[in-house]
């Protein structure tokens, strides 16, 4: 036998057995994957990461649906510099972008119902600054504007309000044994032993025990500064995004001729993020993502809860360590699931897009408290 | 003036896929009359609907034969 002759007839035996079912088989991938792969392609067409005349080539080639296939490998590769790039353009020092890769990844998953979009956190970004040296009124604007992001833009949370429904009891406990007038540690804990049953709720084994617990509760039901105080109770009172940002441009307008404010890096921030937040709410009325999000399958968490926004509060870093290490022992992550479908490739990239901005505001946060002066 | 590539795209994910092809529905040489056997059993027009072809060759394209 011939040992040149093999490798020859091998190719030629896969060439002409195997050949014709490359087609068949990309097409009975795409087939059942129809309205997803469109979806992304024409949100490719879209952002310019493919060209018209590809498209025209790939559905009237000899080769369709391997072409069709080549096309949607290449717009699934482009989405998320896409992304990354929108973002950058949001950041208030595009020279220093952190990596967005470890924060979230990507996929097509697939159900009964369709295909869907899936954001899943790689890692907890925690996103933690000290507004405490700020004018009140500024650090005031600036979490009222970060509430804004994570209504409207990209998906965030205070960590406030993570520890608030994981810390229910304990402030039930506090509001009870405050309301005791009780001030003094020791009056409190006899009074903790004698006349309560929170120590079968609580695991405080001695008086430190609960004076640690006293002080960090305390810290988060009564919070020092007077910025967070008044940022908190204007939380409480029900109000329109619409009236918040006009509120905050008039502000704006009014410290633009104080140079104790105008020059903070802060205040540069400020002017960028509520800029773009009246740009988006005239392009989106509503939140993009609203009406493209859908129920997680699993018991994942929404993506918003591993990017928790902080000030610097004694009790957030305990909190968070836990509330962290429980996520990773019973969780499915963090995710968002948006629907990926041929009609609504709009409104998916609206979505996408709306992220993006918001992430690069946020890493404007850190940036902008990064900055002295 | 000729159709959007967006437009194509739109009616191409709108459209429903052709249905499956019958792999069997090929000529078929058979050296051994034993294989010969097997085959009319397979090709018989009459179980034709009894065979699973809802997703043939419906395998990630990684997996198909190289071009």
């Amino acid at each position: 036998m011939n040992p040149y002759g093999l490798p020859k007839r091998a190719r030629d035996l896969t060439g002409r057995a195997l050949g014709p079912l490359r087609d068949q088989g990309f097409a009975a991938w795409l087939d059942a994957r129809r309205p997803a792969v469109a979806a992304l392609l024409l949100l490719a067409l879209d952002r310019g990461g493919l060209a018209e005349a590809e498209v025209h080539a790939a559905l009237d080639g000899p080769h369709r649906h391997e072409r069709l296939y080549a096309l949607f490998c290449q717009a699934w590769r482009g989405l998320p510099a896409w992304i990354e790039a929108i973002a950058h353009r949001h950041t208030l020092d595009p020279a220093r972008l952190p990596d967005w890769e470890p924060f979230v990844g990507i996929e097509l998953r697939e159900d009964a119902t369709g295909a869907r979009l899936v954001l899943d956190a790689r890692g907890v970004w925690l996103h933690a600054f000290d507004l405490d040296r700020l004018p009140p009124a500024l650090a005031v604007a600036v979490a009222q504007t970060l509430d804004l992001i994570g209504m409207r833009l990209t998906e965030c949370v205070p960590a406030r309000d993570l520890a608030k429904s994981w810390w229910d009891e304990a402030q039930t406990a506090y509001a009870e044994l405050r309301a005791t007038g009780l001030s003094d540690p020791a009056a409190l804990w006899a009074h903790v032993e004698t006349a309560t049953d929170l120590l079968n709720w609580f695991s405080w084994r001695s008086q430190e025990d609960f004076a640690a617990w006293w002080a960090d509760t305390a810290a988060f039901c009564e919070p020092a500064p007077a910025w967070l105080r008044r940022w908190l109770a204007q939380r409480q009172r029900p109000g329109d995004a619409a009236a918040l940002l006009r509120r905050l441009t008039r502000r704006l307008w009014r410290w633009r001729r104080r140079p104790a404010i105008n020059r903070l890096a802060w205040f540069r921030w400020l002017r960028r993020a509520v800029r773009t937040l009246r740009r988006c709410a005239r392009r989106w009325p509503e939140p993009p993502a609203h009406t493209m999000l859908l129920d997680p399958e699993d018991d994942s968490e929404p993506l918003a809860c591993a990017q928790p926004l902080g000030f610097g509060e004694p009790w957030e870093a305990p909190f968070l360590e836990d509330y962290y290490a429980h996520a990773a022992c019973g969780g499915d992550g963090f995710t968002w699931h948006l629907r990926c479908a041929a009609p609504a490739w709009a409104e998916l990239r609206d979505a996408l897009e709306a992220f993006a901005i918001g992430q690069g505001l946020l890493i404007g946060t850190v940036q902008a408290d990064g900055h002295e002066g | 003036m000729a159709e959007a590539a967006a437009d194509r795209l739109l009616a191409w994910a709108r459209t429903d896929a052709p249905g499956p092809a019958d792999p069997l529905d090929r000529p078929v040489l058979a050296e051994n009359p034993e294989c010969l056997h097997y085959l009319h059993a397979l090709f018989d027009p009459a179980r034709r609907g009894t065979r699973r072809l809802s997703r043939p060759l419906a395998v990630p394209p990684r997996l198909l034969p190289p071009a």
